[in-house]
């Protein structure tokens, strides 16, 4: 679970999550002050924590999914509970609350652009960041003797291009043609695991490499990256 | 009144605590019980192991213990101790002796054993294990994927070791490990996956076996095996299922 945290750590999503709540806490402690008769705080907390719920929909906006809240049914729980007794004191927190979600959802949007712009989702070394404990695995027995050497894997790393993927469909079937070159061979035959990406970034990549040393595949949560780099990025065996 | 009501309350939940404790607690292990008491609980489990003979005590973790042992009519099954609300418990058996795999750790991958206790006379020369990932490729929303094909082996001399316990090599954890971290679903809830765009991997990984026998021997016998909750079971691979590369 540990090495989970570490790597799953998005800064970016946790400050803006952190300021949210600053805010409302901010806001609630304004709106008490302003008020003549103080209730408790914890009820006016608790108040506003009910008006947060509420019945809400996810759509995609700027690459990102969002929470839309629309009806609010925490602050209707509130208002049955409470109706004749205090309900006029504590309207205005429930209200705060419920506002809470779209005060969430610009920090969330902000926290999606603030993190494409420190982290480039496109760049393999924001993935491959610390390669301190890399281990280089031969997954396939079609994998040729090679050894990942961190100086020279980090260096054809800043060199290598992002590359097409359009023909992966052919890589698949060359591998099945049984009078191909390729026939069971893969393309992919290593696997670099324990690399770690960027901190704070929240990022991971699989990484794979090409069975010439020169080609990184990437598989992300949300997709897939491919680069090609001109000279090797592990150490192959010479073929006699 | 009231102050008595409180206390009565209070006295409830320290018990119901207490209750649930030990009902839940493992505590330290202790030590195995000796081969008469694992032989006597085997039979008790199961009445048809006929335990006679334990082969070995095979200590997989802290709690689990894996027995190979062979029954008066011959029969060699696998029995599995688990200590478990503080006392050593049999957890199943197992009277196929075909490989399988424990899970003692179900976060981690490495706390994965694969276990077998095969009888000598079946003139099984070998056990290939496999960790096998299909290859895939295509496009998915929009978006190119290509999934390496996983296929690692992991051999097993069985004329020299008729039974025993194998944890999975560091390389498959390792593997198994990111499969896992890629395939977990980002999304929080269902209704993520409406709008979203995940990726999901489209290849799953299992694990397979392919026994080799000694030229004169007749093959295995089919088998059937129901597991527990550690039980994960094995693929058995034909060699058309391989792929061997011409190198």
């Amino acid at each position: 679970m540990q090495i989970d945290w570490h790597y799953s750590w998005n800064v970016v999503d946790a400050a803006a999550g952190l300021l949210g709540w600053l805010v409302v806490l901010g806001l609630v402690m304004r709106q008490r002050q302003k008020q003549e008769t103080r209730r408790p705080i914890w009820k006016i907390l608790f108040v506003t924590l009910a008006g947060f719920f509420s019945l809400s929909f996810k759509i995609p906006l700027f690459g990102q999914i969002v929470n839309i809240a629309l009806l609010p049914l925490g602050l209707w729980a509130a208002y049955l509970f409470l109706r004749k007794r205090s309900w006029t004191e504590y309207r205005k927190f429930a209200w705060i609350g419920f506002t809470a979600n779209y005060l969430f959802l610009v920090t969330a949007l902000l926290a999606g652009f603030i993190h494409d712009s420190l982290y480039d989702r496109n760049d393999p070394s924001t993935y491959l960041a610390h390669l301190e404990k890399a281990k280089l695995v031969a997954i396939h027995p079609s994998a040729r003797e090679a050894t990942f050497e961190k100086v020279l894997f980090s260096s054809s790393l800043a060199e290598a291009k992002a590359s097409d993927m359009s023909s992966t469909l052919d890589w698949y079937r060359e591998s099945k043609l049984e009078d191909g070159t390729q026939y069971q061979q893969e393309r992919f035959p290593y696997a670099l695991l324990e690399a770690e990406a960027r901190w704070g970034s929240g990022l991971h990549a699989s990484a794979y490499l090409e069975a010439d040393g020169k080609g990184l595949l990437l598989a992300t949560k949300d997709r897939y990256y491919y680069y090609r780099s001109e000279k090797p990025m592990l150490k192959m065996e010479v073929r006699e | 009144m009231r102050g008595r009501r409180l206390l009565i309350v209070v006295i409830l939940i320290i018990a119901a605590a207490v209750i649930v404790f030990f009902r839940t607690y493992d505590g330290k292990p202790g030590p195995l019980p000796s081969v008469d008491e694992i032989i006597a609980e085997l039979n008790e489990y199961d009445s048809e192991a006929d335990a006679s003979v334990v082969l070995e005590n095979v200590k997989l973790n802290e709690q689990q213990v894996f027995i190979p042992f062979v029954s008066n009519q011959g029969i060699h099954g696998m029995g599995f101790l688990k200590w478990e609300n503080r006392k050593w418990r049999v957890a199943r058996v197992d009277m196929s002796g075909r490989p399988e795999v424990r899970v003692t750790d179900h976060s981690d991958p490495s706390g994965r054993y694969v276990v077998w206790n095969i009888n000598p006379l079946e003139n099984v020369k070998e056990f290939r294990f496999y960790l096998i990932r299909d290859r895939n490729a295509g496009m998915s929303n929009g978006v190119y994927y290509y999934v390496p094909r996983v296929q690692m082996e992991m051999l097993v001399n069985v004329t020299e070791h008729p039974y025993g316990a194998m944890p999975f090599p560091d390389e498959w954890a390792g593997i198994i490990r990111e499969d896992d971290k890629l395939g977990k679903a980002p999304a929080a809830n269902i209704m993520d996956n409406i709008f979203s765009h995940s990726y999901s991997q489209p290849s799953t990984i299992y694990v397979g076996y392919l026994p080799v026998y000694a030229n004169d021997a007749s093959e295995l016998g089919s088998s059937s095996k129901s597991g527990d909750e550690d039980t994960e079971f094995l693929m058995i691979m034909n060699e058309t299922d391989l792929e061997r590369p011409q190198k």
